[in-house]
């Protein structure tokens, strides 16, 4: 090893900062070398010497004040912490007078919860009603035609057509023979007992015609 | 068996150490009275000797110890145990001196310390004979100490917070790193150029003391 190293190894040797086997070599180093043993030489009496520098004494003023400002920010620290931890304290006692006045009703309220929500699964299926959906206008029809409910039994010719006027509330209010003939009491009873169901525009009852058709062995009603 | 346990006791005290700073942070934070004592107790004197070094000024030394110990104690709550409470408090106190000597350096002035001298206040302990140790080894040491102060304050303040952290705050390597936020091989460099500049200042003062070897001398 050649002195411009051991110059930076001797320092870093009295710090005990090298590995085993640079002691090694720096020791044989310093054996060898009178020049840089000198130098560590001094170098550990300067070190030594740093160690034993007198350990100043503290002036009483400085111990005086030290503890005038220990005693002052104790105090300062006393008060911030004695504002949070009263809070911190009302907090702990809120929240204790509201567990302890929610703990008796703890089960109560859970099985009322359970029961209610068993009583409700239980009541459900009774609580259905019967839906009749057979007067409802489907929603995709906006003109329904009157329609023929009943009719007065007619004897009329080989074939006979009649052109009905039916009103909102599903009375025949006009009645045109279209084709072949019809005896007047008969197109009079025509007009008093037969019953029609009136047309309808958007669910709502309105007038309309309706073509009565009428042969002997059956009656046809066409919209 | 005897190494094992000579190579985990240091362990051991580091972390003894470190829950002892636990529960000092904490009772401080809680404002509780015996934790400011032994704050004070445990570094009123390193963080005093270590100013004192650092500045070798007295009174600089003790504004910087009361400007340290209200930053511990204001910012206690900011300690967040990422160094030891000895590192953490040492950086401050480096950082501390470090301005008190740039504000030191922008107004030349110095103030009168009453306690700066201590032959005016010796007290009786000082009086009374120490009959261990001659006049002569009292003298010798008085004399050797006062050329190191006076040589640690020439040198280069950067070198002298490196050799003061290691060879008289008695701090490792890694510690100086954390307190000064440097590299460990800048903390090498540094201490090594700082005990060299100590020993090139005191070649010259040492040169008619003889019974000090600390200039390097060949055998004839």
């Amino acid at each position: 090893m050649s002195c411009d190293k051991m110059h930076e190894m001797v320092s870093s040797l009295l710090d005990r900062r090298v590995t085993a086997r640079e002691e090694e070599s720096v020791l044989a180093h310093l054996e060898s070398c009178r020049q840089c043993g000198a130098e560590f030489e001094s170098m550990r009496e300067l070190r030594g010497a740093l160690r034993r520098l007198d350990r100043p004494e503290l002036p009483a003023r400085l111990l005086e004040g030290l503890r005038t400002l220990a005693l002052n920010e104790r105090l300062r620290r006393l008060s911030h912490v004695g504002l949070s931890a009263r809070a911190h304290r009302w907090a702990g006692r809120m929240q204790l007078v509201f567990e302890n006045l929610m703990r008796p009703m703890a089960l109560p309220f859970a099985g009322g919860v359970l029961s209610a929500l068993v009583m409700f699964a239980m009541l459900v299926p009774s609580l259905a009603f019967p839906h009749n959906f057979r007067n409802d206008v489907p929603l995709w029809r906006l003109y329904t035609d009157p329609a023929l409910e009943e009719m007065y039994p007619v004897d009329a010719g080989d074939e006979t057509m009649v052109e009905v006027t039916i009103d909102e509330r599903g009375r025949v209010q006009g009645c045109v023979v279209t084709k072949g003939q019809m005896p007047p009491e008969i197109e009079n009873n025509l007009v008093l007992f037969s019953r029609f169901a009136p047309a309808t525009v958007f669910g709502r009852p309105t007038w309309g015609k309706v073509l009565v058709s009428f042969r002997r062995s059956q009656i046809s009603v066409r919209g | 068996m005897a190494a094992s346990i000579v190579d985990l006791s240091p362990e051991q005290t580091a972390e003894d150490a470190e829950s002892d700073d636990l529960r000092l942070v904490e009772s401080l934070r809680e404002g509780s009275e015996w934790a400011y004592e032994e704050l004070l107790t445990r570094f009123q004197q390193p963080v005093y000797t270590l100013a004192l070094r650092l500045l070798n000024d007295p009174a600089e030394a003790c504004d910087v110890v009361q400007e340290v110990f209200l930053k511990v104690f204001r910012n206690i709550e900011n300690f967040r145990q990422q160094s030891t409470l000895k590192t953490w408090i040492y950086r401050i106190t480096v950082n501390e001196a470090h301005n008190a000597r740039r504000w030191f350096f922008r107004h030349r002035h110095r103030e009168v310390d009453p306690d700066a001298n201590p032959k005016e206040t010796r007290d009786w302990e000082e009086i009374i004979p120490d009959k261990s140790r001659s006049p002569f080894d009292v003298t010798f040491d008085r004399e050797q100490h006062v050329m190191i102060e006076a040589a640690l304050e020439r040198i280069n303040p950067v070198f002298r917070e490196s050799v003061v952290l290691r060879d008289i705050a008695d701090l490792s390597y890694e510690e100086i790193a954390g307190i000064l936020g440097v590299s460990l091989g800048t903390v090498k460099s540094r201490i090594l150029r700082g005990r060299e500049a100590l020993r090139e200042e005191l070649a010259g003062s040492l040169n008619s003391r003889p019974a000090l070897r600390l200039v390097p001398k060949t055998a004839e």
